[in-house]
């Protein structure tokens, strides 16, 4: 296979998905290397294998392949455009496969949930692999309370309700914890993420 | 600005999180249709929600395989695609307007409009133009173009060299796997008994909820058969093949599980009888 032309990895985003919209598969190429491994570390992040993560990526990255025409740049960057995708897919395949297991599935992912950060050859990854740090700082600073409730709602799928029902709590206690901590991580967030 | 409805407030983060009732999802995007400082909130959260898209990497990495499936996948189906759209679309504007579209709703939701995998009637023309562009991929007419192109091209060479018909002398006809699909993938179809059977091996599992399915090819045209089968974990199986019936060729495609009146799925194999 040949490779893509050089001057496509320079492109932002969003030409290249005007590309990737014209059914160019040098841009698509592009794209995709640019953004596997952060798909592939959410989709593992929620499904808890390298395998099941494989199927949800290739889900994901092809339906973005068939659908890029409606992405809108107005609401927000193809980046997360894609990792929304790829988390609903993740989703669904745990409800389908995986729902009376969660736990066990989630095993192997749990163990790395905080791994340390391994070498990676560019600046961009480098730059994204920050951004994952800054998220696992933000988790991290939440109490327990709050973090669980968050980390059970958007890695794992499960609505508040299935939360309160899960944790013996009042549904009042789930929702405010969740907006507690939601907002909690906006003000960090806006500190610069580690303040 | 008036203040948000306490019972929309409560639900404001789940819904960021996409962890409401498709009914209190709906309540809290009617109040932000509504009430500015509703959607201020939703909107503030939002880089929160992608903030958390951005896990942690594992120590496990995405699979060469997987790379090799997506990219041969979309370079197929951008050829087939150019192929089936020469001169037919050639009016229709593509690329950077196509990516500006814009969309029904304003607000990305955590499990609704930003992951518009599939298609709707909401579609602006230049959306359903490429919708349906890439959908002619997986058309039965495409699909009939494609399987005949493969029949012609599998068929003519076991003619030239095998001569006669194999399957009546009872020589195994070996089919064509597609490698993209199988890389260590065989199949063949042989005659016991005066029954035709197709024996697989190395194929892949379909994906969840799919089986594979056989078609009988009549003058280039799919025409389903009630031949469903599963492999097992080394991709193992045997299927008995209804009658040849005026059939050029057999094909096997991956299917909703009680099967498709017309190809919906990838073809994986070709055998001409």
């Amino acid at each position: 296979m040949t490779p893509p032309p050089d001057h496509l990895a320079e492109l932002p985003d969003g030409e290249l998905m005007a590309r990737v919209t014209a059914t160019d598969p040098d841009a698509f190429e592009v794209f995709y290397d640019r953004h596997v491994t952060a798909a592939f570390a959410l989709a593992y992040r929620i499904v808890g294998s390298r395998q099941a993560a494989d199927d949800v990526c290739q889900e994901a990255f092809l339906a973005v392949w068939r659908s890029a025409s409606r992405y809108d740049a107005g609401l927000g960057e193809v980046r997360s455009w894609l990792l929304t995708v790829v988390r609903n897919r993740a989703i669904d395949h745990l409800r389908k496969v995986t729902r009376n297991k969660e736990h066990e599935v989630h095993d192997e992912a749990l163990a790395e949930r905080h791994p340390a950060p391994a070498r990676e050859g560019t600046e961009h990854e480098a730059l994204r692999r920050t951004e994952a740090e800054a998220t696992r700082t933000l988790l991290e600073r939440l109490n327990a309370e709050q973090r669980r409730v968050i980390e059970l709602a958007f890695y794992s799928g499960y609505s508040h309700s299935e939360i309160a029902e899960m944790l013996v709590l009042p549904l009042g206690t789930v929702k405010a914890r969740i907006n507690r901590g939601l907002a909690r991580m906006r003000t960090d967030l806006a500190a610069g993420g580690t303040a | 600005m008036s203040a948000i409805d306490p019972r929309i407030a409560e639900l404001i983060g789940a819904y960021v999180l996409g962890a409401c009732s498709d009914e209190e999802a709906a309540a809290v995007r009617e109040h932000m249709a509504r009430n500015e400082a509703c959607r201020r909130e939703v909107e503030s959260l939002l880089p929160v929600r992608d903030a958390l898209l951005d896990a942690p990497r594992p120590a496990a990495a995405p699979s060469p395989a997987m790379r090799a499936s997506i990219l041969g996948r979309v370079r197929e189906e951008a050829t087939l695609f150019a192929a089936a759209t020469d001169g037919t679309d050639a009016a229709t504007p593509t690329g950077a307007a196509d990516a500006a579209t814009p969309a029904a709703t304003s607000i990305p939701t955590p499990t609704g409009a930003v992951d518009t995998a599939t298609m709707t009637g909401a579609a602006t023309d230049p959306v359903r133009a490429r919708a349906q562009r890439l959908g002619i991929l997986t058309s039965r007419r495409a699909l009939v173009g494609i399987l005949a192109v493969l029949v012609v091209l599998i068929a003519v060479p076991i003619a030239i060299v095998g001569g006669g018909d194999p399957v009546r002398t009872g020589s195994p006809v070996i089919a064509k796997v597609d490698p993209q699909v199988a890389p260590e993938g065989t199949a063949r179809v042989v005659r016991e008994d005066g029954a035709l059977r197709l024996e697989v091996s190395g194929m892949p599992v379909p994906r969840e909820g799919r089986r594979y399915q056989v078609w009988r090819m009549v003058k280039g045209d799919p025409v389903p058969t009630p031949v469903l089968f599963d492999v097992d974990g080394r991709g193992r199986a045997t299927a008995t093949l209804p009658d040849v019936d005026g059939a050029e060729a057999f094909a096997v495609t991956d299917e909703p599980p009680g099967g498709s009146p017309a190809p919906t799925g990838r073809i994986v194999l070709t055998a001409a009888v």
